[in-house]
């Protein structure tokens, strides 16, 4: 995931604004980590450079 | 959520589907360019495999199958992994947002198309592709669906209902336009497209998102 991405991202559930915490990251992209919601604390991961947006329920 | 699970786990024979239906295919390609807009900042909820985003020049898709998903990584295309009815984004983030035969496969419609509302620019363009449940060829899918791995837990929609949808959500400048007219495995050639609806199986809608 390329960090400008992160720009447009908003938490699924609630939309409020997200936090990354970069575990690994490329020379373009961020490969691993997390997008915490501001609002709500949920998490969403980042693996092998996807973040996965879906609702806890449904990963 | 049985509907995501017949797609995580039939993402090739779901691909497959378009090599050996390429004139449906194709039909459905070309009622889709009719209305989508050709420059802009676009999304496809419910991408599948890339086979619609790719060739209209969509770049950004949401895809809460993975392993249709994967697929459409593999054309080029950035996926989030994610569904219609909760999308991931900014208000007003996309210039046009297209869905093709995705309705029918979603929990609550509407919702996505709220999402889809809010996502949305200003006077940004939805683009939906849809099997019309009134048409002759959307009868014998709702009678067949029994016997199809894909649509078996589909909810097929009219047109008329898809309409009232946007009339509530306040877009403009509604397009029809409407394709595949005869039975899609006696499909030997590429079918027109016509405008309205009625008549074809496969429905384009397109409308501007008011102020």
């Amino acid at each position: 995931m390329k960090r400008s991405l992160l720009d447009i991202l908003a938490c699924p559930i609630c939309k409020g604004d997200l936090d990354l915490i970069v575990e690994e990251e490329g020379d373009e992209e961020i490969l691993a980590g997390k997008l915490i919601c501001k609002k709500c604390s949920v998490e969403y991961l980042i693996e092998e450079g996807i973040p996965n947006m879906l609702p806890p329920e449904l990963r | 959520m049985e509907n995501i699970e017949i797609f995580e786990k039939w993402a090739e024979k779901y691909d497959e589907w378009f090599e050996r239906n390429r004139f449906v295919y194709e039909s459905e390609l070309n009622a889709l360019r009719k209305f989508a807009p050709k420059a802009g900042n676009g999304i496809e909820v419910g991408v599948g495999t890339g086979r619609f985003a790719v060739p209209l020049g969509i770049r950004y898709g949401v895809e809460p199958a993975k392993s249709m998903a994967e697929i459409a990584r593999k054309r080029g295309i950035k996926v989030y992994d994610a569904k219609g009815e909760e999308l991931p984004f900014d208000d007003e983030s996309f210039d046009f947002l297209l869905m093709v035969t995705t309705v029918c496969f979603l929990q609550n419609p509407f919702k996505a198309f709220q999402e889809a509302t809010r996502v949305l620019k200003r006077e940004g363009h939805i683009v939906i592709g849809m099997i019309d449940r009134d048409s002759p060829i959307g009868k014998l899918y709702e009678s067949k669906k029994k016997d199809s791995r894909f649509y078996r837990h589909a909810n097929f929609y009219s047109v008329s209902e898809v309409l009232k949808w946007l009339e509530r959500l306040r877009y403009r400048e509604i397009k029809i336009c409407q394709t595949i007219f005869n039975n899609p495995k006696e499909i030997n050639a590429v079918e027109p497209v016509k405008d309205g609806y009625g008549d074809g199986g496969f429905i384009v809608i397109s409308g501007q998102k008011g102020e």
